[in-house]
């Protein structure tokens, strides 16, 4: 008997409804989730992955301990074991950007009860960069819902928003077809820009720079510091001019901000557009890589205040610091070569590092969780089929470290609960160690969604392309 | 009339979506091909399942078959993989690559429609630019379309 079981896609941090055909214990097929109203029962082909995830051949089903099967048992003695020659402080914990609140609320307690600044949620280093941008502290401006850019006259688009999160064309088409005006700023003639009814080539790297550029130009700054600022971008003067007396004079307008690897950018370019946004009375949104990256940011402002961001946990690791790494449904094998002595993770597959602990994982399709998304929605996801053999990041953490992860859970719903509507104020004031410095020698091209990540590469539409 | 699928150029984002979703309902086969115009864009090929097909004039042992609703047809089990249909298809919709020896062929989803849904591919497609309709509106709808400004903007931009 098939039934269709319907949970949420958590690949970017649009959020779009997913529909399985589920036939006892296992998903058969794809099905269109038509009534959610964010993506009308369209899918991207990362969407996919989720349905290839849950039936998948290579999925670890036992703990592997220093690349050996062992019993669940086992693996929790040898953690302990060997987290007690260690210094807890010296213990960095990051998060998958795809678990859910109550999975966050875990790992945070686990981080006070370690007493460790090292907390971060993991997915693409730019993400947690812009998240930094956004958890300053502004009174003016709005953040969007996804019903605002369908609604906006005016579309800034910086970067290339289309190939993080293709859903969104739907109502970038819908501004088009009212004949609003979409300016895409980006180096690269992307598969936004093809939408653009004006594309700004700007000299890459030079976003963050022209988000302030725009500001300057909203609060009078003389000729002679714009035209500095428009040859340093790469733009003409009368471009910028046109973006930014268009943008404040249309009756509705968003700005979409994309993180990009571009190092160092994205906090200074987040910042600039909220700011931006603030002063011509309009609205602005990030899109993140990962699903629950909002959620998981603004939970762990709140509950671990100066808290380490990814860059310093980097430099940390480098200069060897830090001595222990659990990574919870994270897949930075990459940073074994800073050769931690301990490295405790939980992924959907084996790892490549050898010298840890890895526990299976249980996806957010065999779980139930909250997830918060762009549009500000509290989305709860339920579970589509029975775990195979994994286990949630919060049952793990609870049985390994003996936490008391209700009470952590609870607290964790309260805090969604409340950051509905008002997330974005929640933010802390930004961090005093990330001034503008270089970043640690960290393969960052390598950690876009597709690029770096073993999650994406171990499914056959990623094989199919070689 | 038949129903058939339909793309709007200045809709497709290019994603793949379509693809994908063929795939996945497919056996891992991709029935759906796209087309790379000048490394610009790329838009998918959908089979226009035409009145008097040329791959199955061409087909070595019959497996390509015109129904009596009007679509064409691989045959799993007649399919040698030749290439002639590719090669006789005149908008190249079937696309080079086999899969156990047989060439990728668009069915439209037959399952699907049976259950009085749609092809996989409009209903995955993220932009609304794939559309299931009848040929008679989208031969309108072309004609709505000849000022495509994406087409105009790719060629003409370049030309000059």
């Amino acid at each position: 008997m098939k039934e269709i079981k319907k949970s949420v896609c958590l690949f970017c941090s649009l959020g779009c409804g997913l529909a399985c055909r589920v036939v006892g214990r296992e998903a058969v097929a794809i099905d269109y989730d038509r009534e959610n109203p964010v993506n009308k029962g369209s899918l991207c082909p990362r969407g996919y992955y989720n349905f290839e995830l849950l039936n998948h051949p290579a999925r670890l089903t036992v703990p592997s301990v220093r690349g050996n099967p062992a019993s669940f048992s086992e693996a929790f003695s040898f953690v302990r074991r060997e987290l007690d020659l260690l210094d807890p402080g010296a213990v960095a914990i990051v998060v998958s950007p795809l678990a859910s609140l109550e999975d966050g609320g875990a790992a945070a307690a686990l981080a006070a009860k370690l007493k460790t600044r090292y907390l971060c949620v993991g997915g693409e280093l730019a993400d947690d960069d812009a998240g930094l941008g956004a958890a300053w502290r502004l009174a003016e401006d709005h953040p969007a819902t996804l019903e605002d850019i369908e609604n906006s006259d005016q579309l800034l688009i910086i970067g290339d928003v289309l190939t993080r999160s293709p859903v969104l064309s739907r109502r970038i088409n819908a501004v088009k077809a009212k004949r609003g005006k979409i300016t895409v700023v980006d180096p690269h003639r992307s598969h936004t820009a093809w939408f653009a009814d004006k594309h700004l080539t700007l000299k890459p790297g030079m976003e963050a720079v022209f988000a302030a550029a725009l500001v300057r130009m909203l609060s009078g700054a003389g000729e002679g510091e714009l035209s500095d600022l428009a040859n340093k971008i790469g733009l003409p003067i009368e471009s910028l001019r046109e973006v930014a007396a268009d943008f404040s004079s249309a009756a509705a307008g968003t700005v979409i901000v994309v993180p990009s690897a571009n190092k160092r950018r994205n906090d200074l370019l987040t910042y600039f557009v909220r700011v931006f946004a603030g002063l011509a009375d309009k609205k602005w949104i990030v899109f993140y890589g990962g699903g629950n990256t909002i959620g998981l940011n603004a939970l762990f402002n709140d509950q671990q205040p100066g808290r380490a961001h990814y860059y310093e946990l980097a430099k940390k690791l480098k200069q060897g610091v830090i001595q222990g790494l659990i990574l919870l449904g994270e897949d930075l094998s990459d940073l074994e070569r800073f050769a931690p002595k301990l490295l405790i993770g939980s992924r959907f597959f084996p790892p490549k590092f050898k010298n840890g602990v890895c526990f299976p994982q249980a996806s957010h399709l065999e779980l139930e969780g909250s997830y918060l998304f762009s549009g500000s929605r509290n989305s709860r996801a339920l579970p589509m089929v029975p775990a195979a053999g994994g286990r949630g990041i919060a049952a793990l953490l609870a049985e390994l470290f003996d936490l008391d992860v209700e009470a952590a859970k609870k607290q964790a719903a309260e805090t969604a609960a409340n950051m509905v509507g008002e997330i974005f104020d929640l933010g802390t004031v930004i961090n005093e160690g990330t001034k503008l410095e270089p970043l640690p020698d960290y393969p960052v091209e390598n950690v876009t969604h597709f690029a770096g990540n073993d999650l994406a590469k171990n499914f056959f539409w990623y094989r199919a392309k070689g | 009339m038949a129903k058939r699928v339909y793309l709007n150029l200045d809709l497709c984002c290019g994603c793949q979506s379509c693809a994908a979703a063929c795939a996945y309902g497919h056996h891992l086969q991709s029935l759906l091909g796209h087309a790379e115009p000048e490394n610009d864009a790329k838009l998918p090929l959908h089979c226009l399942h035409c009145d008097q097909p040329a791959c199955a004039a061409a087909c070595p042992n019959e497996a390509m078959k015109k129904m009596a609703d009007g679509m064409v047809l691989r045959s799993h089990l007649k399919c040698v993989g030749c290439h002639s249909c590719e090669l006789a298809c005149p908008f190249g919709t079937i696309q080079p690559d086999l899969f156990k020896h047989i060439a990728p062929k668009c069915d439209l989803c037959f399952d699907r429609l049976a259950e009085g849904e749609i092809p996989r591919c409009v209903a995955s497609c993220t932009s609304g630019a794939l559309s299931f309709a009848e040929v008679d509106e989208q031969v309108v709808d072309v004609k709505k379309n000849l000022g495509s400004t994406r087409l105009l903007s790719n060629y003409l931009g370049r030309r000059r």
